[in-house]
Protein backbone atom coordinates (compact mmCIF):
# COMPACT_ATOMS: atom_id res chain seq x y z
CA UNK A 1 0.00 0.00 0.00
CA UNK A 2 1.40 3.50 -0.87
CA UNK A 3 2.61 5.27 1.96
CA UNK A 4 0.62 8.94 2.12
CA UNK A 5 2.05 12.64 3.10
CA UNK A 6 0.96 13.32 6.84
CA UNK A 7 2.58 16.58 6.85
CA UNK A 8 3.55 19.37 4.04
CA UNK A 9 7.49 18.20 4.34
CA UNK A 10 6.40 14.96 3.51
CA UNK A 11 3.78 16.57 0.73
CA UNK A 12 6.26 18.46 -1.02
CA UNK A 13 8.73 15.61 -1.05
CA UNK A 14 6.08 13.53 -2.58
CA UNK A 15 5.48 16.15 -5.08
CA UNK A 16 8.89 16.28 -6.45
CA UNK A 17 9.37 12.51 -6.87
CA UNK A 18 6.48 12.35 -8.58
CA UNK A 19 7.50 14.75 -11.03
CA UNK A 20 5.29 17.77 -10.45
CA UNK A 21 7.51 20.94 -12.12
CA UNK A 22 8.58 23.52 -9.77
CA UNK A 23 5.64 26.03 -10.11
CA UNK A 24 3.17 23.09 -9.78
CA UNK A 25 5.16 23.07 -5.99
CA UNK A 26 4.76 26.52 -6.06
CA UNK A 27 1.22 26.50 -6.60
CA UNK A 28 0.46 23.65 -3.92
CA UNK A 29 2.25 26.24 -1.37
CA UNK A 30 -0.01 28.51 -2.09
CA UNK A 31 -2.94 26.34 -1.01
CA UNK A 32 -1.20 25.08 2.31
CA UNK A 33 -0.29 28.57 3.57
CA UNK A 34 -4.03 29.52 2.59
CA UNK A 35 -4.60 25.99 4.40
CA UNK A 36 -2.71 26.97 7.62
CA UNK A 37 -4.94 30.13 8.49
CA UNK A 38 -7.78 28.57 7.39
CA UNK A 39 -7.97 25.32 9.78
CA UNK A 40 -5.31 26.21 12.21
CA UNK A 41 -6.10 24.88 15.42
CA UNK A 42 -8.65 22.69 14.21
CA UNK A 43 -8.73 18.91 15.04
CA UNK A 44 -10.83 15.81 14.29
CA UNK A 45 -12.42 14.09 16.66
CA UNK A 46 -9.84 11.14 16.64
CA UNK A 47 -7.32 14.42 17.52
CA UNK A 48 -5.71 14.45 14.30
CA UNK A 49 -5.02 17.66 13.52
CA UNK A 50 -7.21 18.72 10.59
CA UNK A 51 -4.18 20.13 8.15
CA UNK A 52 -2.98 16.84 8.73
CA UNK A 53 -5.76 15.44 7.27
CA UNK A 54 -5.97 17.72 4.37
CA UNK A 55 -2.39 16.92 3.51
CA UNK A 56 -2.87 13.61 3.38
CA UNK A 57 -5.70 13.97 0.79
CA UNK A 58 -3.77 16.28 -1.62
CA UNK A 59 -1.40 13.04 -0.86
CA UNK A 60 -3.62 10.66 -2.20
CA UNK A 61 -4.68 12.83 -5.50
CA UNK A 62 -1.18 13.40 -5.95
CA UNK A 63 -0.05 9.62 -6.10
CA UNK A 64 -2.75 9.31 -8.99
CA UNK A 65 -0.95 11.95 -10.62
CA UNK A 66 -4.00 13.95 -11.07
CA UNK A 67 -3.35 17.76 -12.51
CA UNK A 68 -1.60 20.39 -9.17
CA UNK A 69 -4.90 22.32 -9.60
CA UNK A 70 -6.89 19.32 -7.94
CA UNK A 71 -3.49 18.84 -5.39
CA UNK A 72 -4.36 22.17 -4.20
CA UNK A 73 -7.81 22.15 -3.97
CA UNK A 74 -7.50 18.37 -1.72
CA UNK A 75 -5.21 20.82 0.65
CA UNK A 76 -7.91 23.16 1.09
CA UNK A 77 -11.37 21.11 0.04
CA UNK A 78 -13.38 21.56 3.60
CA UNK A 79 -12.76 25.37 3.09
CA UNK A 80 -16.44 25.82 3.02
CA UNK A 81 -17.28 23.42 5.71
CA UNK A 82 -14.57 24.12 8.37
CA UNK A 83 -12.91 27.35 7.01
CA UNK A 84 -12.22 29.96 9.23
CA UNK A 85 -12.61 32.87 7.16
CA UNK A 86 -12.60 35.32 10.07
CA UNK A 87 -16.40 36.00 9.99
CA UNK A 88 -19.62 34.81 11.58
CA UNK A 89 -20.97 32.92 8.76
CA UNK A 90 -19.06 29.54 7.27
CA UNK A 91 -20.17 28.31 4.09
CA UNK A 92 -20.17 29.47 0.42
CA UNK A 93 -20.91 33.15 0.12
CA UNK A 94 -19.74 36.13 -1.90
CA UNK A 95 -17.43 37.09 0.36
CA UNK A 96 -15.80 33.57 1.10
CA UNK A 97 -15.62 32.53 -2.19
CA UNK A 98 -13.79 35.62 -3.49
CA UNK A 99 -10.99 34.82 -0.76
CA UNK A 100 -10.25 31.59 -2.17
CA UNK A 101 -10.08 32.44 -5.61
CA UNK A 102 -7.57 35.41 -4.46
CA UNK A 103 -5.62 32.64 -2.67
CA UNK A 104 -5.23 30.30 -5.18
CA UNK A 105 -7.19 31.32 -8.00
CA UNK A 106 -10.43 30.59 -10.04
CA UNK A 107 -9.38 26.99 -11.48
CA UNK A 108 -8.87 25.32 -7.51
CA UNK A 109 -11.94 27.29 -6.30
CA UNK A 110 -14.11 25.74 -8.48
CA UNK A 111 -13.18 22.25 -7.75
CA UNK A 112 -13.55 23.07 -3.97
CA UNK A 113 -17.02 25.11 -4.56
CA UNK A 114 -18.41 21.95 -6.21
CA UNK A 115 -17.22 19.31 -3.57
CA UNK A 116 -19.28 21.29 -0.93
CA UNK A 117 -22.01 21.48 -3.34
CA UNK A 118 -21.97 17.50 -3.51
CA UNK A 119 -24.77 15.42 -2.07
CA UNK A 120 -22.32 12.72 -0.78
CA UNK A 121 -24.09 10.47 1.53
CA UNK A 122 -24.74 6.85 1.51
CA UNK A 123 -28.02 6.78 -0.13
CA UNK A 124 -27.21 9.19 -3.16
CA UNK A 125 -23.78 7.29 -3.99
CA UNK A 126 -25.42 4.62 -5.86
CA UNK A 127 -27.18 7.42 -8.35
CA UNK A 128 -23.56 8.88 -8.52
CA UNK A 129 -22.26 5.75 -9.35
CA UNK A 130 -24.95 4.81 -12.24
CA UNK A 131 -24.42 9.03 -13.38
CA UNK A 132 -20.93 9.06 -13.66
CA UNK A 133 -20.79 8.44 -17.68
CA UNK A 134 -23.15 11.85 -17.75
CA UNK A 135 -20.21 13.83 -14.95
CA UNK A 136 -18.29 16.61 -16.82
CA UNK A 137 -14.61 16.10 -16.39
CA UNK A 138 -14.52 18.64 -13.59
CA UNK A 139 -17.57 17.08 -11.58
CA UNK A 140 -15.30 13.75 -12.06
CA UNK A 141 -12.38 14.82 -10.36
CA UNK A 142 -14.50 16.47 -7.69
CA UNK A 143 -15.99 13.29 -6.58
CA UNK A 144 -12.08 12.27 -7.14
CA UNK A 145 -11.57 14.29 -4.23
CA UNK A 146 -14.53 13.65 -2.18
CA UNK A 147 -13.17 9.62 -2.78
CA UNK A 148 -9.98 10.85 -1.59
CA UNK A 149 -11.45 12.57 1.74
CA UNK A 150 -13.10 9.69 2.55
CA UNK A 151 -10.02 7.77 2.56
CA UNK A 152 -7.88 9.51 4.11
CA UNK A 153 -10.11 9.54 7.09
CA UNK A 154 -9.83 5.66 7.42
CA UNK A 155 -5.65 5.84 6.78
CA UNK A 156 -3.52 4.09 9.67
CA UNK A 157 -7.72 2.99 10.66
CA UNK A 158 -8.58 6.04 11.72
CA UNK A 159 -11.96 5.83 11.28
CA UNK A 160 -12.00 3.43 14.52
CA UNK A 161 -11.03 6.68 16.81
CA UNK A 162 -13.80 8.22 16.35
CA UNK A 163 -17.61 7.19 16.57
CA UNK A 164 -19.87 6.54 13.86
CA UNK A 165 -17.08 5.79 11.13
CA UNK A 166 -16.90 2.08 11.45
CA UNK A 167 -21.23 2.46 10.45
CA UNK A 168 -20.80 4.68 7.67
CA UNK A 169 -18.39 2.91 5.80
CA UNK A 170 -20.20 -0.16 6.02
CA UNK A 171 -22.69 1.50 4.34
CA UNK A 172 -20.51 3.87 2.11
CA UNK A 173 -17.72 1.65 1.29
CA UNK A 174 -18.66 -0.78 -1.57
CA UNK A 175 -20.09 2.09 -3.09
CA UNK A 176 -16.77 4.32 -2.92
CA UNK A 177 -15.04 1.41 -4.24
CA UNK A 178 -16.79 0.80 -6.81
CA UNK A 179 -17.01 4.42 -8.02
CA UNK A 180 -12.98 4.70 -7.99
CA UNK A 181 -13.08 1.57 -10.37
CA UNK A 182 -15.51 3.45 -12.96
CA UNK A 183 -13.82 6.63 -12.80
CA UNK A 184 -10.22 4.61 -13.65
CA UNK A 185 -8.15 3.99 -10.59
CA UNK A 186 -8.05 0.45 -10.20
CA UNK A 187 -5.22 0.53 -7.74
CA UNK A 188 -7.12 3.10 -5.45
CA UNK A 189 -10.16 0.97 -5.29
CA UNK A 190 -8.30 -1.71 -4.97
CA UNK A 191 -6.29 -0.30 -1.74
CA UNK A 192 -9.92 0.91 -0.25
CA UNK A 193 -11.51 -2.35 -0.59
CA UNK A 194 -8.48 -4.11 1.52
CA UNK A 195 -8.55 -1.11 3.61
CA UNK A 196 -12.54 -1.30 4.66
CA UNK A 197 -12.00 -4.57 4.65
CA UNK A 198 -9.73 -4.36 7.50
CA UNK A 199 -11.34 -1.79 9.57
CA UNK A 200 -14.66 -3.59 9.84
CA UNK A 201 -12.73 -6.23 12.08
CA UNK A 202 -10.70 -4.41 14.06
CA UNK A 203 -10.64 -2.56 17.43
CA UNK A 204 -9.27 0.25 19.20
CA UNK A 205 -8.72 -0.02 22.78
CA UNK A 206 -10.92 2.93 24.30
CA UNK A 207 -7.50 4.32 26.20
CA UNK A 208 -6.07 5.64 22.65
CA UNK A 209 -9.29 7.61 21.88
CA UNK A 210 -9.03 11.47 22.63
CA UNK A 211 -11.62 12.09 25.04
CA UNK A 212 -14.06 14.49 23.20
CA UNK A 213 -17.88 14.33 22.76
CA UNK A 214 -17.33 16.53 19.30
CA UNK A 215 -19.05 15.07 16.03
CA UNK A 216 -16.90 16.76 13.81
CA UNK A 217 -13.75 18.73 13.62
CA UNK A 218 -13.56 21.04 16.42
CA UNK A 219 -11.35 24.21 17.50
CA UNK A 220 -8.42 24.07 20.46
CA UNK A 221 -8.09 27.63 21.02
CA UNK A 222 -4.63 28.63 22.45
CA UNK A 223 -5.10 30.10 25.95
CA UNK A 224 -3.54 33.20 25.29
CA UNK A 225 -5.79 34.07 23.01
CA UNK A 226 -9.44 35.12 22.74
CA UNK A 227 -11.76 34.33 20.49
CA UNK A 228 -14.20 37.66 19.78
CA UNK A 229 -17.26 37.26 22.00
CA UNK A 230 -19.57 37.48 18.87
CA UNK A 231 -17.69 35.22 16.89
CA UNK A 232 -18.58 32.89 19.81
CA UNK A 233 -21.65 33.42 20.72
CA UNK A 234 -24.01 34.15 18.76
CA UNK A 235 -24.19 30.84 16.46
CA UNK A 236 -24.49 29.01 19.77
CA UNK A 237 -27.86 31.76 20.12
CA UNK A 238 -28.66 31.39 16.13
CA UNK A 239 -28.34 27.47 16.76
CA UNK A 240 -30.98 28.09 19.96
CA UNK A 241 -33.24 30.38 17.94
CA UNK A 242 -33.75 27.58 14.76
CA UNK A 243 -34.11 25.07 17.15
CA UNK A 244 -36.93 26.71 19.07
CA UNK A 245 -38.40 27.79 15.80
CA UNK A 246 -38.37 24.41 14.34
CA UNK A 247 -39.81 22.78 17.42
CA UNK A 248 -42.59 25.57 17.03
CA UNK A 249 -43.62 24.67 13.06
CA UNK A 250 -43.69 21.23 14.17
CA UNK A 251 -46.12 21.86 17.28
CA UNK A 252 -48.34 23.81 14.59
CA UNK A 253 -48.11 20.96 11.95
CA UNK A 254 -49.57 18.59 14.48
CA UNK A 255 -52.05 21.04 15.76
CA UNK A 256 -52.74 21.80 12.16
CA UNK A 257 -53.18 17.83 10.91
CA UNK A 258 -55.47 17.30 14.29
CA UNK A 259 -57.74 19.91 13.60
CA UNK A 260 -58.36 18.58 9.90
CA UNK A 261 -58.76 15.35 11.46
CA UNK A 262 -61.65 16.34 13.85
CA UNK A 263 -62.92 18.43 11.54
CA UNK A 264 -62.99 15.47 8.84
CA UNK A 265 -64.67 12.59 11.25
CA UNK A 266 -67.15 15.19 13.04
CA UNK A 267 -68.67 16.40 9.64
CA UNK B 1 14.90 3.15 7.60
CA UNK B 2 12.12 2.92 10.21
CA UNK B 3 9.11 5.22 9.57
CA UNK B 4 8.11 7.33 12.54
CA UNK B 5 4.90 8.66 13.58
CA UNK B 6 3.69 12.00 12.08
CA UNK B 7 -0.08 12.12 13.64
CA UNK B 8 -1.31 10.57 16.74
CA UNK B 9 -3.49 7.53 15.24
CA UNK B 10 0.24 6.51 13.63
CA UNK B 11 1.78 6.80 16.82
CA UNK B 12 -1.19 4.78 18.86
CA UNK B 13 -0.93 1.89 16.26
CA UNK B 14 3.01 2.02 17.26
CA UNK B 15 2.56 1.65 20.22
CA UNK B 16 -0.17 -1.40 20.31
CA UNK B 17 2.33 -2.50 17.43
CA UNK B 18 4.92 -2.57 19.66
CA UNK B 19 3.19 -4.07 23.17
CA UNK B 20 2.65 -0.96 24.86
CA UNK B 21 -0.34 -2.08 27.75
CA UNK B 22 -3.25 -0.07 27.91
CA UNK B 23 -2.23 2.25 30.52
CA UNK B 24 0.36 2.67 28.83
CA UNK B 25 -1.67 4.20 25.72
CA UNK B 26 -3.92 6.09 28.40
CA UNK B 27 -0.77 8.16 29.85
CA UNK B 28 0.53 9.27 26.50
CA UNK B 29 -3.13 9.76 25.40
CA UNK B 30 -3.13 12.25 27.99
CA UNK B 31 -0.19 13.44 27.20
CA UNK B 32 -1.43 14.27 23.44
CA UNK B 33 -4.61 15.81 24.89
CA UNK B 34 -2.11 18.57 26.74
CA UNK B 35 -0.12 19.14 23.51
CA UNK B 36 -3.17 19.55 21.73
CA UNK B 37 -3.65 22.73 24.28
CA UNK B 38 -0.14 23.70 24.51
CA UNK B 39 0.63 23.40 20.76
CA UNK B 40 -2.55 24.49 19.04
CA UNK B 41 -1.50 26.87 16.07
CA UNK B 42 2.26 26.89 16.69
CA UNK B 43 4.07 26.40 13.57
CA UNK B 44 7.79 25.58 12.53
CA UNK B 45 9.51 27.55 10.12
CA UNK B 46 8.96 24.83 7.45
CA UNK B 47 4.78 24.92 8.10
CA UNK B 48 4.79 21.60 9.76
CA UNK B 49 2.72 21.74 12.54
CA UNK B 50 4.44 22.40 16.04
CA UNK B 51 2.27 19.01 17.24
CA UNK B 52 3.42 16.77 14.16
CA UNK B 53 7.24 17.55 15.40
CA UNK B 54 6.42 16.31 19.22
CA UNK B 55 4.32 13.19 17.72
CA UNK B 56 7.54 12.41 15.81
CA UNK B 57 10.01 12.76 18.70
CA UNK B 58 7.54 10.37 20.98
CA UNK B 59 8.01 7.87 18.47
CA UNK B 60 11.32 8.21 18.01
CA UNK B 61 11.42 7.06 21.42
CA UNK B 62 8.73 4.53 21.31
CA UNK B 63 10.83 2.72 18.71
CA UNK B 64 13.40 2.65 21.04
CA UNK B 65 11.04 0.68 23.55
CA UNK B 66 11.39 3.53 26.49
CA UNK B 67 8.96 3.62 29.08
CA UNK B 68 5.40 5.00 28.35
CA UNK B 69 6.39 8.50 30.83
CA UNK B 70 9.65 8.64 28.34
CA UNK B 71 7.30 8.72 25.34
CA UNK B 72 4.71 10.74 27.01
CA UNK B 73 7.34 13.20 28.05
CA UNK B 74 8.74 13.27 24.04
CA UNK B 75 5.25 14.72 23.48
CA UNK B 76 6.13 17.17 25.62
CA UNK B 77 9.58 17.73 25.76
CA UNK B 78 8.90 21.59 24.42
CA UNK B 79 6.31 22.69 27.13
CA UNK B 80 7.83 25.06 28.97
CA UNK B 81 10.04 26.70 26.12
CA UNK B 82 6.89 26.67 23.17
CA UNK B 83 4.36 25.72 25.03
CA UNK B 84 1.09 27.96 25.48
CA UNK B 85 -0.07 27.96 29.15
CA UNK B 86 -2.37 30.70 28.86
CA UNK B 87 -0.10 33.20 31.11
CA UNK B 88 1.49 35.12 28.87
CA UNK B 89 5.29 33.99 30.09
CA UNK B 90 8.02 31.72 28.73
CA UNK B 91 10.14 29.05 30.56
CA UNK B 92 9.40 27.40 33.89
CA UNK B 93 7.30 27.90 36.90
CA UNK B 94 5.93 26.23 39.57
CA UNK B 95 2.49 26.71 37.92
CA UNK B 96 3.39 24.97 35.13
CA UNK B 97 4.92 22.35 36.87
CA UNK B 98 2.15 21.93 38.63
CA UNK B 99 -0.18 21.45 35.61
CA UNK B 100 1.82 18.70 34.14
CA UNK B 101 2.26 17.09 37.45
CA UNK B 102 -1.12 16.86 37.59
CA UNK B 103 -2.46 16.17 34.51
CA UNK B 104 0.17 13.35 33.81
CA UNK B 105 2.66 12.45 36.86
CA UNK B 106 5.81 14.16 38.59
CA UNK B 107 7.45 11.55 36.95
CA UNK B 108 7.17 12.53 33.44
CA UNK B 109 7.29 16.17 34.50
CA UNK B 110 10.90 15.20 35.77
CA UNK B 111 11.71 14.71 32.12
CA UNK B 112 10.57 17.72 30.68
Amino acid sequence: MHSYAQSNVQLFNQLRSEGYSKQDRERVREAYVFAMHLFTGLFLPSGKMFIDHLVGTASILASLHVPVELVAAGLIHAAYLHGNFGGLRKGISETTRNQVKLAVGEEVEKYVVRYELLPWEPETLPVLRETIDKLSPVDRNVLLMRLANDYEHNLDCGSLYRDNWREYIQRAGPAMVSIAEKLGFPSLSAEMASMFGDIVLMEVPLEARIRTSEPAAYLVVPKSYHQRFWVVYLPKAQRLYSTILNRVKWRYRKASELCRYLLRTTY
Amino acid sequence: MYSYAQTNIQLFNQLRREGYSNTDLSLVRDAYELAMVLYSCRFLPSGRPFIAHVVRTASILAALHLSAQVVAAGLLHNAYGTGDFGDGSGGISTAKRALISRVLSPEVEEYR
